[in-house]
């Protein structure tokens, strides 16, 4: 009886063994993390609304409205956050059509609590809401820009939580407008204190944004010519460990990371090499050199050799 | 009666007489699975990014004119730059900047090069080289391949060679370049034997010719009498096979020897022999025999010559090809009706069908690689050559054209040459290259005419 207790013990912590470590031969699979893009639901009648009543509302002097500080306020919308950000398209397109005439500065009263989100977010303004703190997003996204969208007053207060001229009066006066406009702080200093869900490999860094890493993929692309035709070049992915200087450029020679043996990995890995000294000094965003400086890149030419 | 208990003792757990190795196991247990959730690896903060994606160009590579000792080795050495130029460019694959962009002058063959001056020029290759003759006549050619933008060599190599073969030594440097930066063996250093034609088009001249596989040295090996079709080369010696139409004789299979001009006829049929290949190891020739109107496929030993029969079907099987380990047979057959591309063992089992689309199949060529088959196929008036895998999948057309046809692989499997007919009265077939990749469809300068084409194995 207890020789079959011990064998079956140790078959079981075999099997589990296995599970955990995987067979020695497996390829380890990984892939990228998610970046999670938020996207709001606007309702049409909201920004009608807004619309409507922006045509109403009596002028004010508006030079701070016309700078524009959503990087400071990660409960912004993420599209106006994205145009300032690079060329590409915003994710959330439907949240981005109402916004050019009023709507822009509008989401701002949601900055309200603009203090206290900007303290916690403290180097990751607004990538942070992207692919960090979605529980946050989910808060702000639950009430805020839609009732921040409705009153053309809000649109004043803006320029004033973001920059300097901070006045706490203007925001007194909104209040009394929208009752419930406390919501949305609410929501945010809740998820200032709650632990956000984030990404696993996720630092105190700023991440890069989806469009700048789409930015070094195109600019490490166009430079590379892999060998295909070769027989098998389909399998012949190369990985590289770059690591980069703040101006772009190499700081040392690449790295392969998965040396195989063979001349047609051989060239294979000289096509990759070849490709990122070629297209150097790269041009990335200057703030997030820490998390640039050092990568992996991998270059797997299986969806270019058509067979 | 059933009783129900209620008590559930049984899941309580077990006393075990002598308990000493149960706790212990327990422990170790979960000593163990701590662990295992203990050694997971620890989560890595790097970026990582993928690319799938890249664009598919020749290479730009500087081809220095090899350095000369006196006169007449600087120009064998700019003879040979330009046969390297000219092979590189010709295969598609690189791109040979011109000369008089070069900002450096290369004057020492055994010094680094400035490489900034290559990179500016966008070089990503370099070639240097030297021709010095020895003291007994011969000729030394050495080449060195640098990276450019990674400021190191990548390989150099030398050769001795007679004088006059310089030629052979451009080619073979253009094979060691070749494989260095592709990862494939080269196939410069080859020939091509094809049926030159000459004359107006309803009483044509064909002779047999033979060529280097860029056009130099173009010799004939026949005279003309009789009318020549499908030369093949063979694999190991300087044989070819090949038919003939004598007047008066009913077509025969040849083996001719093209260094001594020696012919000889490959056996005594009853009946009409076609598409004479030879197998892998050079030891048998395969072929097609009509009888009747009937054709079947035999292979015959070249020493013994004897033959063996492989198919035995009352409808046409011809033009039959080796895969390149000697296991399988591809060839043509009409017993389904259309002409089909079939394939089976080498020693006549397992025949299958594996051409299945609209059309007529014909004409298959088996790879060197061994993952291809090419295959010439006519549809609704259009003439194409493919490719298809030995499994009948992944069918593709290479090139569509006038009465294209007669696929022929050079020795890596990479390039095929076929010819294709210039419609008219004035019109008549030329022979053309093209990639496996369906890029780079070049037209092969030949003096006339020129149809049925054959690659030769490496000269070696």
């Amino acid at each position: 009886m207890r020789n079959a207790a011990i064998i079956s013990g140790l078959g079981h912590v075999a099997v589990i063994a296995m599970l955990s470590l995987g067979l020695p031969s497996a390829d380890r699979f990984e892939s990228a993390p998610i970046e999670t893009v938020p996207v709001e639901f606007v309702d049409i009648s909201e920004l009608t609304k807004l619309r409507a009543g922006d045509r109403k509302a009596e002028p004010k002097e508006t030079q701070e409205a016309a700078t524009e500080a959503p990087p400071e306020d990660p409960h912004e919308t993420p599209p106006p956050q994205r145009q300032e950000q690079a060329a590409a398209p915003p994710p959330a397109p439907e949240p981005q059509v109402p916004e050019p005439p009023t709507p822009v500065p509008a989401p701002k009263p949601a900055a309200v609590p603009a203090p206290a989100p900007r303290r916690e977010a403290k180097s990751e303004p607004e990538p942070a809401p992207r692919d960090k703190d979605e529980a946050e997003q989910r808060a702000a996204i639950k009430n805020p820009p839609m009732p921040a969208l409705r009153p053309p007053p809000p649109r004043r207060s803006p320029p004033a939580p973001k920059r300097e001229n901070f006045n706490p009066d203007n925001i007194a006066a909104l209040l009394n407008k929208i009752p419930d406009q406390s919501q949305p702080r609410q929501a945010t200093e809740l998820a200032a204190q709650t632990p956000a869900f984030g990404v696993a490999t996720g630092t105190n860094t700023p991440a890069m944004t989806m469009s700048e890493v789409d930015a070094i993929r195109a600019q490490i692309s166009r430079c590379w010519s892999p060998p295909i035709g070769v027989q098998g070049a389909e399998t012949l992915a190369v990985r590289l460990k770059l690591a980069l200087n703040p101006d772009g450029s190499l700081s040392q020679p690449p790295e392969v990371v998965n040396a195989a043996g063979g001349l047609a990995f051989q060239v294979a890995a000289e096509s990759a090499m070849r490709a990122v000294r070629r297209c150097q000094p790269y041009n990335l965003p200057a703030e997030k050199y820490e998390t640039w400086r050092s990568m992996l890149v991998r270059f797997d030419p299986r969806e270019m050799a058509g067979g | 009666m059933i009783t129900i208990d209620t008590t559930m003792r049984w899941l309580s757990v077990p006393v075990v007489r002598g308990t000493r190795a149960w706790p212990p196991l327990a422990a170790l247990l979960v000593g163990i699975l701590a662990g295992l959730v203990g050694m997971a690896p620890a989560a890595r903060a790097q970026l990582q990014i993928d690319i799938t994606q890249g664009v598919v160009e020749p290479v730009p590579i500087a081809i220095n004119a090899f350095l000369g000792s006196g006169a007449e080795e600087a120009q064998v050495g700019r003879d040979i730059a330009a046969v390297i130029s000219a092979n590189l460019d010709r295969s598609g694959l690189f791109r040979p900047l011109d000369p008089a962009s070069f900002i450096e002058k290369i004057a020492n063959f055994d010094a680094a090069p400035g490489f900034a001056n290559w990179r500016v020029i966008n070089a990503q290759a370099l070639v240097t080289g030297r021709v010095t003759r020895q003291s007994d006549g011969r000729l030394r050619a050495e080449f060195r391949l640098w990276d450019v933008f990674a400021g190191t060599q990548m390989t150099g190599q030398q050769f001795f060679t007679a004088p006059e073969n310089w030629r052979r030594v451009a080619h073979v440097i253009s094979d060691a370049i070749y494989e260095r930066m592709t990862g494939e063996k080269g196939y410069f250093d080859t020939r091509v034997v094809f049926v030159d034609e000459t004359g107006p088009k309803d009483r044509r001249v064909k002779r047999l010719a033979i060529m280097d596989q860029d056009g130099a040295n173009l010799r004939y090996l026949t005279d003309g009498s009789d009318l020549v079709l499908t030369p093949r080369f063979s694999p190991t010696s300087q044989e070819i096979t090949y038919m003939s139409y004598g007047a008066g004789f009913e077509p025969r299979v040849y083996l001719l020897n093209i260094e001594t001009g020696q012919r000889e006829a490959v056996g005594n049929f009853p009946g009409m022999t076609f598409s004479p290949r030879f197998s892998p190891d050079g030891q048998r020739i395969i072929m097609s025999l009509q009888s009747g109107g009937n054709s079947n496929i035999y292979t015959m030993d070249l020493r013994s010559r004897q033959t063996t029969r492989l198919t035995n079907t009352p409808a046409i099987d011809t033009a039959p090809s080796f895969s390149p380990d000697g296991k399988f047979i591809a060839f043509e057959s009409d017993r389904g009706g259309s002409q089909q591309i079939y394939v089976m063992r080498a020693d006549g089992g397992e025949q299958r069908r594996i051409s299945f689309g609209p059309g007529i199949y014909s004409t298959p060529v088996w790879s060197p690689r061994g993952d291809v088959i090419a295959f010439t196929k006519q549809t609704a008036g259009r003439f194409l050559i493919g490719v298809m895998r030995p499994d009948g999948s992944g069918e593709r057309v290479l090139t569509e054209g006038f009465h294209n046809e007669g696929p022929t692989w050079a020795p890596n499997g990479r390039v095929m040459m076929f010819f294709r007919d210039t419609p008219g009265a004035d019109g008549g077939p030329q022979l053309w290259t093209v990639d496996l990749t369906g890029y780079n469809e070049r037209r092969v300068p030949s003096p006339s005419f020129a149809s049925d084409p054959a690659w030769s194995p490496p000269i070696n």
